[in-house]
């Protein structure tokens, strides 16, 4: 069932907090199993009648062109590339929730999603495996703490993901990008194609369809894409994977999962004797009280900062310094990926008329990682890897001078324009950090997270690679007018943050072990990307699905034998 | 979606959680028509709903006032069709003004800055503002302030007003439409590429 926060029960086996990407694998895998699980989400519900991915322009107020009007209230969350007039109201009020940063390091927090499913609503659905290649990089180059498991170990809850989400993709057979379970992939376009047979040819580099979570056949009653364009407006025939509309809603029905939106959780509660977590204080968005809630297991499934806030903002005697923190990391080791670093050219030999008519495939082609990779150049200026993403633009040709019926037809010439950009790992540093700032408080009353973030040597040096490299291909597929774009000063991230509630195999550097269990509480369990000990460059979201279930299977056996 | 619908109906007091108010895919696919290539819902779907009243209510309104452009309305719309035709039967002034009055201060001198440089160009040439310029007056002032020497603030100028009169226009039903716009966002696949080397 699904209530509102001011009607909730007071006592569940597991609590669920978020219900994103993991938190609505966590409800699932845990209430179909037969566990009382209470689903808290920080946002409303997700309901169709938010879908507006067939609405054209004309019918908004402003036909999404005044990004003024959304600045007054969301001036941060409306340089998402996602948010819009459509979606403005899928985000929260950055004025209502704010964040401090350090002075003299501005950090743009985007993507603050406060409707069932989260970020995953909005996200690009690029679903990647992570290679032991890079789970291992912290063994084999020395830097940084490393996993505590590795690909095998992952694998079967890849299996298990992929065949439940749907994701399309070309089997590759790269060891450094484990193929997944793929559904037949979009096609590529005569330019990617031609790119790349280029790139391979020249580099010995692989360019493939992004594996994208996105029906190409029918699946468990969600119907294969119909080429519309804008997932991130939603989507009739369910054809993206988004929680609100598959896990959350089988842990909904499974008939052992309610789901409390608009719960606003600050603070995870302690029974100091037995050292445990017994439930959590949640304010209730819509009347501002604070309300508690009870369970057996606490599973925070937040995003990375937000559950790093939560854990800090719960610091007991006991745990002082946040909960299952002796090991002071909470909140450091803050990492994203560089995303912005890369090329553009012009492919006008690959010219089709431009439309605003025809069908469109919601998903770009990936260039696998090659640098610092086995059997690759490797880079004496930085460590680890990057990826990237790529997109062609077939646009009409704005620029073209005159004006009157001459400039109409001369807009239809079209402009053809290929741009990739490189994805990669920022390194894990202590000092970057997140903290509480106690001097500020949201309008529900809770602290708000300080972010201490600057970009370090290694991502500088690997978003020079990236941009260069890009160039290189570029000139290579034979493209016209390149245009290098280099990274920007301020740290633009993309979603991809992690690392704050790492995991590992030693207590004194961790906080989690191997299952995202917290070392010192047996029963408190972080399940999002905040567990990762570094960031591989691929994109994250199927990873955090797959290493949730993973913990959940180890979660419900600990329970089955009274280890919880 | 199956005619049995895997999604619960679940009722709450306050909201309702995603349930299946969206089309199912049988009815989907009843509905499909079938157009060139492709498969379309055109106007069926509960989406376009409203699609066509928009611009009529808005035409409809005889007591609509500028909120912005004020004595300047005149001369933007007369601009508009001028530099797009059909400007005018889409609405394109009455809707800058309406982009015009949200805009921050800086977005709104920089719109009266280019307005006043072409204003200025026309007093100078003819004596006269733009709105009251014969065709062919018209005609010769935007061939001149279009052809002007690259890096100018006439030529500056003038691709802003057009940036601005083709984003509105462009995003019209009847601009979009142009563009290849029509009703169906139904599409059964996409088009792959047919050269030798696509063969993976």
């Amino acid at each position: 069932m699904s209530l509102p926060a001011n009607q909730a029960q007071q006592s569940y086996d597991v609590l669920v907090v978020g219900s994103g990407a993991s938190g609505g694998w966590a409800a699932k895998r845990l209430s179909e199993a037969g566990l009382k699980v209470a689903l808290l989400e920080a946002g409303r519900a997700q309901t169709a009648r938010n879908f507006s991915e067939h609405k054209p322009r004309f019918e908004l107020k402003y036909r999404n062109m005044a990004r003024e009007v959304y600045k007054k209230s969301q001036p941060l969350q409306s340089k998402l590339y996602a948010f819009s007039e459509y979606t403005a109201d899928w985000y929260c009020d950055d004025i209502e929730e704010p964040y401090t940063t350090a002075p003299d390091k501005p950090y743009n927090w985007l993507g603050r999603t406060r409707v069932v499913g989260g970020r995953t609503n909005v996200w690009a659905r690029i679903s990647l495996r992570y290679s032991d290649w890079e789970l291992k990089a912290p063994l084999r180059d020395g830097y940084g703490e490393p996993w505590p498991l590795e690909y095998k170990d992952i694998a079967p809850y890849y299996n298990l993901v992929e065949r439940y989400i749907g994701v399309n993709g070309m089997a590759e057979g790269l060891e450094t990008l484990p193929d997944g379970i793929y559904q037949p992939p979009f096609p590529l376009t005569c330019l990617e194609t031609h790119f790349r047979n280029r790139v391979k040819e020249k580099f010995g580099r692989t360019t493939t369809l992004q594996p994208t979570a996105a029906l190409t056949q029918n699946l468990n009653g969600r119907g294969a894409c119909h080429y519309c364009g804008p997932c991130e407006r939603g989507c009739v025939s369910r054809s993206y994977f988004n929680p609100a509309f598959t896990t959350v809603t089988d842990a909904v029905h499974s008939g052992n999962c309610t789901l409390i939106t608009n719960a606003m959780v600050h603070q995870v509660l302690m029974d100091p004797d037995k050292n445990r977590a017994r439930g959590v204080s949640y304010v209730d968005r819509n009347t501002k009280e604070t309300k508690e809630i009870f369970g057996r297991v606490v599973i925070l499934c937040a995003q990375n900062q937000e559950s790093a806030r939560i854990m800090l903002n719960s610091a007991t005697p006991q745990h002082p310094g946040g909960l299952a923190n002796s090991s002071g990391v909470l909140g450091h080791y803050f990492t994203t990926h560089i995303g912005n670093a890369g090329a553009s050219g012009e492919f006008p030999q690959f010219g089709m008329k431009p439309s605003l008519g025809g069908s469109i495939r919601p998903a770009g082609v990936y260039i696998v990682p090659f640098r610092n990779i086995k059997g690759q150049p490797a880079s004496k200026d930085f460590l680890r890897t990057y990826g990237y993403e790529g997109y062609t633009s077939v646009d009409f040709n704005w620029d073209a001078p005159g004006y009157g019926e001459a400039y109409k037809k001369a807009l239809q010439t079209p402009q053809v324009t290929f741009d990739i950009t490189g994805w990669g790992e920022i390194l894990p540093r202590f000092d970057n950090f997140v903290e509480i700032d106690s001097t500020v408080k949201d309008a529900y009353g809770i602290p708000v997270i300080k972010f201490h973030v600057s970009d370090g040597e290694n991502e500088d040096a690997m978003a020079k690679d990236a941009m260069e490299s890009a160039g290189e291909m570029l000139e290579a597929a034979g493209a016209k007018n390149i245009n290098r774009h280099p990274k920007p000063p301020i740290p633009y991230r993309p979603n991809h943050e992690a690392g704050v509630v790492r995991m590992g195999s030693d207590p004194k550097k961790s906080i989690l072990n191997q299952f995202q269990q917290a070392h010192e509480i047996q029963n408190f369990f972080v399940m999002d990307s905040s567990s990762f000990p570094t960031n591989p460059s691929p994109n994250p979201a199927l990873s955090i699905m797959a290493i949730c279930v993973r913990s959940c299977d180890y979660l419900m056996e600990q329970m089955k034998r009274g280890e919880i | 979606m199956p005619e049995n619908s895997d999604t619960p109906r679940i009722e709450t007091t306050s909201e309702t959680f995603f349930s299946s108010e969206s089309i199912s895919r049988r009815e989907l696919s009843k509905r499909l028509v079938k157009l060139t290539a492709a498969l379309s819902l055109a106007g069926s779907h509960p989406a376009w709903g409203g699609l066509t009243a928009s611009g009529v209510s808005d035409a409809a309104d005889a007591n609509w006032k500028p909120l912005f452009l004020a004595t300047n309305y005149e001369a933007v719309e007369s601009l508009a069709e001028a530099i797009i035709p059909g400007s005018t039967n889409a609405s394109v002034a009455r809707f800058m003004d309406l982009l015009l009055s949200v805009d921050n201060p800086v977005g709104q001198n920089k719109f009266l800055e280019a307005l006043s440089a072409i204003q200025a160009e026309s007093n100078q040439r003819f004596n006269a503002p733009f709105q009251t310029l014969s065709a062919a007056q018209r005609d010769s002032l935007l061939t001149a302030v279009s052809t002007a020497p690259e890096g100018s603030a006439l030529l500056s100028s003038f691709l802003k007003l057009r940036g601005w009169i083709a984003d509105c226009y462009y995003s019209s039903e009847m601009g979009m439409m142009e563009l290849g716009w029509t009703h169906n966002m139904f599409f059964r696949s996409m088009h792959s590429c047919t050269l030798p080397e696509a063969n993976l």
